[in-house]
């Protein structure tokens, strides 16, 4: 039996750029990167009313996307302004996690550091990408509704003052939407926080699964784990995209006001 | 918050990985928005176009085509109806004409027919003249054998006219 390596919560410094360090999950990101940058210039080489067979299984792949998308936009026209920002999260989560199955992941080592490691394995990506979806579902609605209408969502000060007007209860009303605004606040964190770690957990769980496994016996019986492992990596990154289709199309409806709630 | 901070950073949070990775997933949006879901869903957008354009003229086809067949429907109702009054001008012409001709055949006919009986009538005279004459000479012949004589003309006409007298009785 090998000796059971479990990788650790940090990624791996493999060296530095001047001051930044450069981590195995950041090559395992780069490889993802090149990967897309390739299939991106063939594409965009051979594109074509009539596709050819890249563009076709891309388009294929879109279009079963597309439909889930729709369910939760119910517009086809927010579907594809959102394409890009949900289908750039879905791919890159699944391309990840699917780089982390290929030979030389966690076993390739230079300075007993593994060079690659599965991106999403890096707590710091997948905040990143969190971030990333949070903030520009943020950009998105500053466009849609309008920076103030929106930021009037989270700050529901205007709405205390007009109540005075109204008497008491429009005051308790109005405090209890301030109350509910700090709260959307404290949700966004919580957006944040829920998005990375879940995908983080469920993927690095995966590769500490596959790292004993492996450990324990080094061929057939891992192969089953690895297939789970291809679908957890489908789950998270349908989840994650899913997720953050919800926080656009969510952030770019207009907020219902009391007028509108009375009605 | 700090807290979360020692958590965070219990799980191997770094705020610069954490910045670099934020750059390499904006990077890769770019990328990819750039030169797969912009060009690609225009191409479908196209291509949708072209399809939904397609139906459309395929629709609007079909409705002319529907509506040529009804108006080829009237136009060849009409060259029935026009046929059918030609038909019956020509039978009615034609009727007109064959009478027309029929009664010039029977004009010419009796013209034919008149023409021929004078010019019966007319040899008939001349004929009877020639014969008069032919006679005359031949009897005035042969009264000259039988007279042994010279016949003036006196004598002649006497015989001749009574010698015809004779045969005419």
């Amino acid at each position: 039996m090998a000796e059971i390596h479990i990788p650790g919560l940090a990624p791996d410094v493999l060296f530095k750029i001047g001051s930044i360090p450069i981590t195995n999950t950041m090559i395992n990101v780069w490889l993802a990167l090149l990967i897309f940058l390739v299939i991106g210039i063939l594409i965009r080489k051979r594109i074509s009313l009539r596709p050819g067979k890249l563009q076709n299984g891309f388009e294929y792949v879109l279009e079963l996307l597309l439909p889930y998308f729709d369910q939760v936009t119910e517009d086809r026209k927010k579907t594809m302004r959102f394409l890009p920002v949900v289908g750039t999260i879905f791919f890159f989560i699944l391309l990840s996690n699917w780089l982390g199955l290929m030979p030389g992941t966690g076993s390739v080592t230079l300075d007993h550091a593994t060079v690659l490691r599965p991106a999403n394995t890096d707590l710091n990506l997948t905040i990143a990408m969190a971030l990333f979806s949070v903030l520009i579902s943020h950009i998105f609605a500053f466009f849609s509704v309008g920076v103030f209408t929106h930021l009037g969502k989270f700050v529901q000060i205007a709405n205390v003052f007009k109540s005075f007007k109204d008497g008491p209860i429009a005051i308790f009303r109005a405090m209890i939407e301030f109350g509910v605004g700090l709260l959307e606040i404290v949700s966004e964190v919580a957006k944040i926080l829920s998005l990375s770690l879940r995908l983080f957990g469920n993927v690095f769980a995966g590769e500490v699964l596959l790292s004993v496994m492996t450990a324990l016996v080094s061929a057939v019986i891992p192969g089953p784990f690895m297939l789970l492992e291809l679908l957890v990596g489908l789950i998270q990154a349908a989840v994650f995209a899913m997720l953050t289709l919800v926080y656009l199309t969510v952030a770019s409806h207009e907020p219902h006001t009391a007028e509108h709630g009375a009605h | 918050m700090d807290l979360i901070a020692e958590i965070l950073s219990k799980l191997g949070f770094d705020w610069k990985l954490a910045l670099m990775n934020l750059i390499n997933v904006g990077i890769i949006f770019f990328l990819l928005k750039k030169y797969l879901f912009g060009v690609v869903s225009k191409k479908i957008e196209e291509r949708r176009e072209i399809i939904q354009r397609g139906v459309e003229n395929a629709t609007e086809a079909q409705t002319k085509l529907e509506m040529a067949s009804v108006t080829a429907r009237e136009i060849i109702d009409d060259a029935k109806k026009q046929a059918n009054g030609i038909v019956a001008q020509a039978v009615k012409d034609s009727a007109s004409l064959a009478e027309s001709m029929r009664l010039k055949a029977v004009a010419d006919v009796e013209a034919l027919v008149t023409q021929a009986k004078q010019t019966i009538a007319s040899e008939k005279g001349r004929m009877k003249e020639e014969i008069y004459r032919e006679t005359a000479d031949l009897v005035l012949l042969a009264l000259q054998k039988v007279l042994g004589e010279q016949i003036d003309s006196k004598k002649d006409k006497k015989i001749v006219s009574d010698v015809l007298a004779r045969l005419s009785e």
